[in-house]
């Protein structure tokens, strides 16, 4: 544990000097919903009704803006080996990564969200309930996005890959995120994730020379196998999480060999 | 210490980009020792420091270690100085040392302990390294271009800290281009080809 609160000491620290980067999703997302809002005129009854699927939307985009960083510089910089060389696992640097991530990236966009409200001109007790079900849905989205990161993000060209991921979310319902079979698209076969109400996942990717499989599955002793995509190693098992009740990640990655 | 340290390298071969850097080489190497790496550029030094190291697996082959006649875990007795700094931009030197638990003195760049990292010199970052291995010392030394970009000094005190650690019962594996000896101490060349 005080390897993963290092870590995120020092990622919060470099977020704050980083010249605000940190807060691109927020810009991201400022400009999204007013687009949107403009877009479906001034009829509030109409803005009322995409309220809440468009806020998530463009939290689940704006929350991407980071993917390429949550693990790709510390691979490429060898901080990955040198940390794991002084003892600290595979495992807990992707629990370390995914937990930056939440804090740096998804919680300034979520605590912001009672301000897009306005934008459309929610009631209270929906933006209220709206802040609850993201709260909640924050450690399956910020693992989802890491996992996009995992996947793809090792040597850049991962955000393209991870927007069309995430592309695939064609269901929005109330307060949840529901999002059902990806398009079979840049490698990937196929995926079902819910933020809130885990199901099933599974997927297949292949891409940049590595082959990466992976599944979700809810309420099981849960693993995270993070990836580090073009490690030369055949199978990079980062380590297992027991007895965690919570929409669980396990992870492989088959990378290839040159 | 349960006895002297030993690298075993076994029949190993490596590849990158789909070219065959190293082919079959075995090794036994045990403190106190050092292995002078050398070979042109893109030859395969890096790769097969990596692979001794643990942070690559040989595509053939196998890298082990052992301390007395326990087998070990490469983060129980390796320490590995990158060619390339991994100090993180938006820190400064002490903040950066102090995530490492580092000592900056040991490298001797305490007097800009309050520089961020992406203002200091090859020469400084290459220090700031450095005092990140010494502080996480082990058995075994994997030291990639200890001296590129270092001053006088800087190459004295790197040369005066591998010779105690050699002369200490360590081992070092040192890939450089210039010539690199420890006084009284058997060293052996490997030369990639």
């Amino acid at each position: 544990m005080s390897a993963i609160l290092k870590i995120l000491r020092r990622d919060i620290k470099r977020a704050a000097r980083s010249g605000g980067s940190w807060a691109f999703g927020l810009v991201f997302m400022a400009i999204f919903l007013a687009l949107c809002a403009i877009a479906l005129n001034e009829e509030m009854s109409v803005l009322r009704s995409f309220g809440v699927p468009l806020i998530w939307l463009a939290l689940t985009f704006a929350s991407l803006m980071s993917v390429d960083r949550i693990f790709a510089e510390d691979l490429r910089d060898g901080t990955t080996g040198q940390l794991w060389l002084s003892g600290v696992s595979y495992m807990t640097q992707a629990a370390a990564g995914i937990l930056s991530f939440a804090v740096i990236s998804l919680l300034p966009l979520i605590l912001t969200t009672p301000l897009w409200s306005l934008l459309f001109d929610l009631p209270a007790d929906t933006v209220v309930g709206l802040c609850v079900a993201l709260f909640c849905a924050a450690p399956g989205m910020a693992a989802f996005t890491a996992l996009s990161g995992a996947l793809t993000g090792a040597r850049g060209k991962g955000r393209s890959a991870s927007h069309i991921w995430h592309c695939g979310l064609r269901k929005l319902r109330g307060y949840g995120l529901d999002c059902v079979r990806i398009t079979r698209s840049c490698g990937f076969v196929s995926a079902r994730f819910s933020a809130i109400n885990p199901s099933i996942s599974c997927g297949l990717s292949c891409e940049h020379g590595s082959i990466n499989a992976f599944y979700i599955l809810p309420r099981q002793p849960c693993a995270l196998l993070a990836v580090f995509p073009h490690c030369d190693a055949a199978l990079r098992v980062v380590g297992t999480w027991p007895h965690c009740d919570w929409p669980c990640l396990r992870f492989m990655s088959l990378a290839s060999r040159n | 210490m349960r006895g002297p340290t030993t690298l075993l390298i076994d029949q190993v071969s490596i590849k990158r980009g789909g070219k065959l850097l190293i082919s079959d080489l075995s090794l036994t190497l045990s403190g106190p020792n050092l292995l002078w790496v050398t070979g042109g550029n893109g030859i395969g030094k890096t790769s097969f420091l990596r692979t001794c190291a643990g942070l690559s697996q040989p595509d053939t082959g196998q890298v082990s270690y052992s301390v007395g006649n326990d087998a070990a875990f490469a983060p129980e007795v390796i320490s590995f100085l990158p060619a390339d700094s991994y100090a993180k931009a938006g820190l400064t030197a002490e903040e950066d040392a102090h995530f490492w638990e580092a000592d900056l003195s040991h490298g001797e760049i305490d007097a800009h302990s309050r520089t961020l990292t992406q203002n200091l010199s090859t020469g400084q970052s290459k220090r700031l390294s450095f005092a990140k291995l010494l502080a996480n010392e082990k058995p075994i030394w994997i030291l990639d271009e200890p001296l590129a970009g270092l001053d006088e000094s800087g190459r004295k005190l790197i040369a005066s800290k591998l010779q105690a650690h050699v002369r200490n019962g360590g081992l070092a594996l040192v890939a450089s281009h210039a010539p690199i000896t420890v006084e009284g101490i058997p060293s052996q060349r490997l030369i990639l080809e």
